[in-house]
């Protein structure tokens, strides 16, 4: 599971890093590798199993704080 | 950068789409009780005004999106401050989305597979449009509207000899308190989030026909909702209608038409799917927009695979089952949109027509 997560994250990364290489675009491929890199580390959590908190809690927890539910 | 634009037809078919969504697969509004149908018939002219203020919000500045309108508006930092909490709403709202239609296959027929697999096929076709921007999802939209014009009504049909008018009385049996929380609820829930469409800039051939569009729209969507969920209830009755999380999938499957015409609900489901399709990928555009905003960066086509495959792992995480989920829908989410609906939409338009007195002010002052 992990290794086809590496994989499948190397290819998508593979394809569309190096166009964008070749344009130069340094602002570009820094927000990519950033964006793509937090989405591996998550899904490369999943694959090994671990409980990542879900962000829905948080907001639970305000939006009743607030209305009192 | 060249302009993405629409035809009117397309876009009122891709807001109509839009409103459906994955509205159309699970039950709501169960606030309003047996009177479901009566919420349902309020909340779209209610939303009226709503959609009203994001036209206006999109004819004042017909080729930017949202996310750019806020900087223009309020300000860099106090505009960047805005567009983070909007962002928060596209993920949580696209997440949901993915997740919703993932519980349903899993549920309808597919136990044993983890619930990923759809969201890897949902998400990676919704890329591939979303890549395409504007003009693309709305041919789609056109496209799609005509399949789903052409299942829904043979659904219903199919389903007359089913239906008792009898399991809709007593009508306003508990007054008209439960029927107008059913109808807020429905507001926030499938009509509202139509401000996701704001943040993808479509902008119209025809100026100044933001406010019909909108309109038409909602209006179509409202009454394809309204429709299915009033068959769902003569069909299922109240009390079934409430304990099943998607009760269209149940309505459908009592299909049965001289022991021949039976199991129409895959093709149902799958046709749910169209407008879950586009509203997917209405999201994901919005959030790669949003970022790409939030950086400073002029294009948004080179993002769209890494927020897709962030909306796709936060598909996962978000709820921990289909009790979470649901207790979310019921209870949070109609507290959680208010903001991102209702109060900032209206807040942004006022702030644009004391903008656009003041420029007017100057201009006389100056003459």
């Amino acid at each position: 599971m992990v290794v086809v997560i590496i994989i499948a994250y190397m290819v998508i990364g593979f394809l569309e890093i190096v166009p964008l290489v070749q344009q130069g675009e340094k602002k570009k491929i820094v927000l990519y590798t950033m964006t793509l890199f937090l989405a591996f580390v998550i899904s490369l959590l999943l694959g090994l199993g671990i409980h990542i908190p879900s962000p829905a809690t948080p907001i639970e927890r305000l939006i009743q704080a607030v209305v009192g539910g | 950068m060249k302009k993405e634009i629409v035809s009117n037809r397309q876009g009122i078919c891709l807001i109509t789409l839009f409103v459906i969504g994955d509205a159309v697969i699970v039950g709501r509004g169960l606030e309003a009780g047996r009177d479901l149908w009566i919420a349902l018939i309020l909340a779209p002219l209610l939303s009226i005004p709503l959609v009203l203020v994001y036209a206006g919000i999109q004819a004042a500045y017909p080729e930017k999106d949202l996310f750019e309108i806020n900087e223009v508006i309020l300000g860099k930092i106090f505009g960047k401050f805005i567009n983070i909490l909007f962002l928060v709403f596209v993920f949580i709202n696209g997440a949901s989305i993915i997740r919703a239609y993932s519980e349903f296959f899993i549920t309808i027929g597919l136990p044993e597979t983890p619930p990923i697999v759809f969201g890897i096929f949902l998400i990676g076709l919704c890329s591939f449009v979303a890549k395409e921007g504007v003009e693309v999802l709305g041919r789609l939209a056109e496209l799609f509207l005509i399949i789903l014009c052409l299942i829904v009504p043979i659904a219903i049909l199919t389903l007359v000899p089913q239906l008792e008018i009898h399991r809709l009385q007593p009508v306003l049996y508990n007054g008209w308190g439960p029927v107008f929380k059913g109808t807020f609820s429905n507001i926030t829930f499938p009509f509202g989030e139509a401000v996701t469409v704001l943040m993808i800039s479509m902008g119209l051939r025809k100026k100044g026909s933001f406010k019909k569009v909108y309109i038409l729209g909602v209006m179509l969507g409202g009454s394809i909702l309204f429709s299915t969920a009033v068959t769902e209830l003569l069909a299922l009755g109240y009390n079934t209608y409430s304990t099943k999380y998607f009760p269209a999938y149940g309505a459908v499957s009592r299909v049965n038409v001289g022991d021949f015409i039976q199991r129409l609900e895959l093709i149902v489901s799958t046709t749910s799917l169209l407008a879950g399709f586009i509203k997917v990928s209405v999201c994901l555009l919005a959030a790669s927009k949003g970022v790409v905003n939030l950086f400073n960066v002029p294009q948004y086509r080179f993002m769209v695979w890494p927020i897709a495959l962030l909306l796709l792992n936060l598909s996962v995480i978000i709820y921990t089952d289909i009790f979470h989920a649901m207790k979310w829908a019921e209870e949070i989410w109609a507290y959680f949109a208010i903001p991102f609906e209702m109060i900032l939409p209206i807040f942004i338009l006022v702030m644009i027509e004391i903008r656009n007195r003041r420029k007017h002010q100057g201009s006389c002052e100056h003459e």
